[in-house]
């Protein structure tokens, strides 16, 4: 009878294992000679989509930014031509017109700005359903044909002639070049999308391409093969042959393979940072974290004005910072990410602020909360305010940094509470919140793209800054200089105005500003020109080469 | 026994059903939405469900999808827009599964043998320090365990590959950490059992008869010992099988651990449900198969009644 | 061949009293008197009973008498060794672990204790019932489970949460044991199946014995060695367990903590500073190497099958 269960499990481990045959794959990785040509760098996530209308995610645009030529490029922040040779913008700003180059898709047929006109109205179509269909909201019409309440022909594109493509927008929007260069804005082909439906873009040969490189391979769960593409316009100046974009979730797990050789660039946890200081090089992402705080909700003590300056002044951020990321994030004392684009120079530099002293002010934290106290008619220990944040832990370092530093000053509780990163977006956006931890990527290079959020009637206003217990905007001053900013039509004076929104929101303590990203790296001796940026595609390696 | 295994076969596609269904709706009771995104003005919302088919009353939806499901067809993940569960069970199943097998392997081997040996020198040195792989193997969790060895054979001796799942020797250090916490449970219920074993009335009866001790412990003790190892072995087989998810991320295997994990927290409904079905089904499978085992190891055990 | 005479001398008539005719000549202990004994004699157990126990009473008293909070963070102190002020040194936000662990050992011990006992007694109940009765009810009962196994047990976990609509400790054990009990009933029907042939039960029956009590009191004594192993498996499952299910924000809200809690946070420093993962790691172990001495102490000293076997 032992001999018959023996045999069976012996049966069954067989087929099982010819399930699991030719899983081992052979390691693709031919030592040639002569100068290197092949990248690996890996993704902490998946590549969710090379579908350039469906993607919402900066591995997927920066994937799709390597194998779809966008009508213009940027490249460290500065805009070049792409498929566009050249474009004009009419007087008032509003029209663009954008003359593409001869090329070509990868199987031969000519891109054509009929190409672009289906991708843009196919990204705006309600049928596509496409995460960054609000993205065209800066063209004409492009949010009500979002919606479906306008058919889409309405929408500001139109095809010209093969190689001409005109765009008007719904207002002046001086970064829309940068727009452009996004990911969803690239060609797409009507009849492929149309012959493969929901597989568009799901395999290598579901899709064909016009950038430097080409899909290859795309191994599920794995990793994304590209090869150089030799019809690509401006080929000479792609010196890669191969890139592999492989996906390890474990952050130290990418450190260890960076460091036996297996891939080329790799990000660094902070925690380690002290173990590879002499080959660490750093660079901003883009991410910008604050707290958003509840204003309009009675029941909610951060009504209160003081209470909230109190909250920021509570905060030693370099302390936090130091806690929380081993003095890798930087501190952050006011609202809008410092790299943006100011008039001449970066905002930062143009107009620099510290709304908030780093260091924390507990002498000024405790006017503002005895001020609050009385206002509110109760003790500091008898507030409760619940901080909600993400299950990661890194959130959770932070969560507890907050608490200490602001019941130690303060005397007031806070209570943490952790949830799925998308059930605290979804609590977010439902206005569920006291104080929240939370983050913005700038869409473009322009303060605006902070700074709009916190208009009194903006959708994305969550905490209700300016706004009555009823939801109702009241009167205000951050208001009035956004409506300046948005209609005057000199660059100075915009900017000035903008400044002035910026410092009137921390004022009012409308946020709790805390930090800025930064990403550590690590990349391979001899690798040169890759370039990191914090917009588009954070890692762009069009130009890369091995020394 | 071919009507009991015929019985056995409908019961088992009843339970899948009523497992299905129990899913499908404890799934869209969770709090979250799958469309969450820092982005997401209500418009993109709107669309995004309707394109989902999310908008239709809940029946409606449980229909149509239980149609999809009877033609094969588990439907588009809602994360990773243009691929479909069947592609990512296809691509990640033989993944997770080759692993498992390793695992399994290893955990089954050196767990009954060295249950085996502890039972027989029981309070022994070697009994103790049975105790002790058993212990390190339960009381230190996958993620430690898995760093540990990583880090280890990895990165300080540099004996093995780091991560990456392509020659044999990439798979020798997630196959020990995806099985170590098997091996020692198995080891521990095996003692237990083994001892259990060794103080029945017929052990001492085929030694009074003068058999050999080898005969006895193989013919007699292992053969009754090892049916609460075997019961163990049904959720074993499908959850080691079917991935894991830190030793998966740990060691860079494209397995189907990360989305079975990863699926539930994003609220990819048609990725849980796919795998529920995939995974829900091999436990159904493993499980007849143990129920039918049970017949066959052990004479005193009449199933089909 | 000497022949050995013994002198009858030496051998005395004592006579018949009809008291002592029946007496027994050991004490009669109860059930937990002889348990007591064994484990007494047993001194791995009870060395191990003893850890147990302090381990206990530092968890009770250690915070109470610790001159530092076990949240009180600090710049300076972050991953500093252990030292005469920070016993076990200090975590990554400048905490002192020492402090940290006895308050994590309150959450943990607890925790890992009342899941595994719950899980024990329900499982242990239904598999008895369902491996006794048989036939369709325990079909019934199988494939409920295999339903149950099926559904991830974090769907289950994180619906428990929206349920109760609070979170801590209760919240947390309510959510182990809706799954937990599940492998030990499995276990429990598959011994039964096995046990439910043999003849003590069938005298029990013949004698008119309740089913619920030949469960009870006949079948389910005869798996204590199962039971007690499992125990002692799940234990260490549970105190992980609540690590990961407190990261999703059920369970142990921050700045409170539990042993789990510690590791997962000391293992991203594991190459920065080792000491914050092998310190919680050593007192995972230790317990676990105690509970699982003491659980074969236990099983000696419970067993029915084992009794007398000396």
């Amino acid at each position: 009878m032992l001999k018959r269960l023996l045999a069976l499990a012996l049966t069954a481990a067989l087929t099982l294992s010819m399930v699991a045959c030719g899983t081992p794959a052979a390691p693709a990785e031919p030592e040639a000679e002569g100068p290197k040509t092949t990248f690996r760098y890996s993704e902490l996530s998946e590549i969710p989509t090379l579908d350039p209308q469906m993607a919402n995610s900066v591995p997927s645009n920066t994937a799709i930014l390597h194998i779809q030529e966008p009508l213009v490029r940027m490249y460290n922040g500065v805009i070049e031509p792409g498929a566009a040779e050249s474009w004009e913008i009419s007087e008032d700003g509003l029209t663009y017109t954008f003359h593409l180059r001869d090329m070509t898709w990868s199987d031969g047929k000519a891109v054509t700005a009929q190409d672009f006109e289906y991708a843009i109205k196919r990204l705006v179509d309600p049928n596509t359903a496409s995460y960054y269909g609000w993205f065209a909201c800066y063209i004409k019409n492009g949010t009500p044909c979002n919606s479906g309440e306008l058919p889409l022909e309405e929408l500001g594109v139109k095809a010209i002639d093969e190689k001409t493509l005109e765009i008007t927008l719904e207002y002046v929007a001086d970064y829309f070049l940068q727009v452009v260069s996004n990911a969803c804005y690239v060609a797409t082909r009507q009849d492929l999308v149309e012959q493969y439906g929901q597989d568009f873009a799901a395999a290598a040969d579901k899709n064909v391409y016009n950038g430097p490189f080409v899909v290859k391979e795309i191994k599920t769960g794995d990793r994304v093969i590209l090869e150089k593409n030799p019809n690509y316009w401006n080929a000479d100046q792609t010196k890669l042959e191969t890139v592999e974009i492989i996906v390890v979730a474990n952050a130290n797990t990418a450190v260890d393979m960076y460091n036996a050789g297996d891939l080329d660039y790799v990000q660094v946890p902070s925690e380690l940072k002290d173990l590879y200081a002499d080959q660490i090089s750093e660079f901003f992402d883009g991410s910008n974290d604050f707290l958003r705080v509840k204003q309009d909700d009675p029941n909610v003590p951060t009504h209160n004005k003081d209470l909230r300056l109190a909250i920021n002044y509570a905060i030693n951020r370099a302390e936090f910072i130091t806690l929380t990321s081993n003095d890798v994030y930087a501190a952050n004392p006011r609202y809008v990410l410092p790299q943006v684009a100011g008039v001449e120079k970066t905002y930062g530099e143009e107009y620099p602020l510290e709304a908030y002293p780093v260091n924390g002010d507990p002498e000024k934290a405790k006017e503002h909360l005895d001020l609050a106290l009385a206002a509110l008619g109760c003790e500091a220990a008898d507030i409760n305010i619940e901080l909600l944040t993400t299950d990661s832990e890194g959130s959770k370092k932070q969560a507890e940094v907050l608490q200490q530093q602001i019941q130690s000053v303060l005397g007031i509780n806070i209570t943490i509470k952790q949830v799925p990163y998308k059930d605290r977006l979804k609590m977010e956006a439902d206005h569920d919140f006291e104080l929240v931890f939370t983050g913005w990527a700038p869409d473009y290079s322009d303060p605006y793209t902070y700074l709009e959020l916190q208009i009194g009637n903006a959708f994305y206003n969550y905490g209700g800054y300016n706004k009555d217990f009823n939801g109702n905007v009241v009167e205000n001053e951050y208001d009035k200089w956004m409506e300046i900013a948005q209609t005057t039509t000199d660059k100075q004076e915009r900017m000035d105005a903008l400044f002035e929104a910026e410092k009137q929101l921390l004022e009012d303590g409308g946020i709790v500003p805390l930090l800025l990203r930064r990403v550590l790296y690590m990349k391979a001796d001899g690798l040169q020109d890759l370039a990191l940026y914090f917009l588009g595609a954070r890692i762009d390696f069009t130009r890369a080469y091995w020394a | 026994m071919a009507k009991y295994i015929l019985k056995r076969i409908v019961i088992s596609l009843a339970t899948l059903l009523v497992l299905i269904t129990a899913v499908f709706f404890l799934v869209r009771l969770m709090p979250g939405d799958p469309f969450a995104s820092e982005k997401m003005p209500p418009d993109v919302k709107a669309n995004l469900e309707a394109y989902y088919g999310l908008d239709k009353p809940m029946i409606v939806q449980y229909f149509t999808y239980m149609g999809q499901l009877l033609k094969g067809n588990m439907g588009y993940s809602m994360v990773y827009s243009n691929k479909t569960v069947n592609d990512i069970v296809a691509s990640t199943f033989p993944y997770s599964a080759d692993l498992g097998i390793r695992a399994l392997c290893f955990a089954v081997f050196f767990g009954i043998t060295l249950g085996i040996v502890a039972a027989l020198r029981r309070g022994k040195p070697l009994d103790y320090g049975c105790i002790l792989i058993a212990i390190v193997g339960t009381s230190v969790p996958d993620f430690i365990m898995g760093s540990l060895l990583q880090y280890f054979f990895g990165v300080q001796w540099k004996i093995l590959p780091v991560a990456q799942y392509t020659t044999w020797k990439h798979t020798i250090l997630p196959a020990i950490a995806v099985g170590f916490y098997s091996l020692a449970s198995i080891s521990r219920y095996m003692r237990t059992s083994m001892l259990e074993v060794i103080s029945q009335d017929y052990i001492k009866t085929a030694k009074s008869k003068g058999i050999s001790n080898f005969r006895i412990t193989w013919k007699h003790q292992i053969r009754n010992a090892i049916m609460p190892v075997v019961t163990m072995m049904g959720p074993l087989v499908a959850s080691v099988l079917t991935g894991t998810f830190v030793i998966e991320a740990m060691y860079v295997v494209p397995g189907m651990g990360k989305y079975y994990v990863e699926s539930i927290s994003t609220y990819d409904y048609t990725i849980v449900l796919g795998i529920t079905v995939f995974y829900g089904a091999f436990l159904v499978i493993c499980n007849t198969i143990v129920d039918i085992l049970y017949g066959f190891i052990d004479p005193r055990i009449k199933i089909a009644k | 061949m000497s022949e050995q005479v013994i002198s009858k001398e030496k051998f005395a008539v004592v006579g018949k009293s009809k008291e002592n005719m029946e007496s027994i000549s050991r004490p009669t202990l109860t059930f937990w008197q002889e348990a007591w004994r064994r484990i007494k004699k047993n001194r791995i157990a009870f060395f191990s009973l003893m850890l147990i126990l302090l381990y206990v009473l530092l968890a009770i008293f250690a915070p109470m008498f610790s001159q530092y909070g076990h949240a009180e963070i600090s710049a300076e102190l972050r991953n500093t060794l252990p030292s005469a002020q920070h016993w076990l040194g200090c975590d990554h936000l400048g905490r002192d672990i020492w402090t940290r662990i006895w308050m994590g050992a309150r959450v943990s011990l607890t925790i890992g204790l009342a899941a595994a006992v719950i899980n024990l007694c329900i499982g242990a109940l239904i598999g008895g019932i369902s491996g006794y009765y048989g036939g369709k009810l325990d079909m019934f009962i199988m494939r409920l489970i295999d339903v149950l196994y099926g559904i991830p047990s974090l769907i289950i976990t994180i619906l428990v949460m929206v349920a109760l609509n609070k979170t801590g400790m209760i919240t947390l054990i309510i959510a182990m044991v809706i799954v937990g009990w599940i492998g030990v009933a499995r276990m429990a029907r598959g011994q039964v199946l096995q046990l439910k042939e043999q003849d003590f039960v069938a005298a029990a029956k013949v004698m008119g014995v309740p089913d619920f009590q030949i469960i009870v009191k006949h079948l389910l004594p005869n798996l204590i060695g199962y039971f007690i192993t499992s125990m002692t498996m799940a234990i260490p499952g549970a105190i992980f367990q609540e690590a990961f299910l407190s990261y999703i924000g059920l369970g142990i809200t921050p700045p409170d903590c539990s042993w789990g809690v510690i590791a997962k946070e000391g293992i991203a420093m594991m190459r920065v500073a080792p000491h914050e993962v092998i310190v919680p790691a050593f007192f995972i172990c230790t317990t676990m190497l105690a509970f699982n001495l003491l659980g074969d102490g236990l099983r000696d000293a419970f067993d029915p099958k084992l009794r007398g076997t000396e």
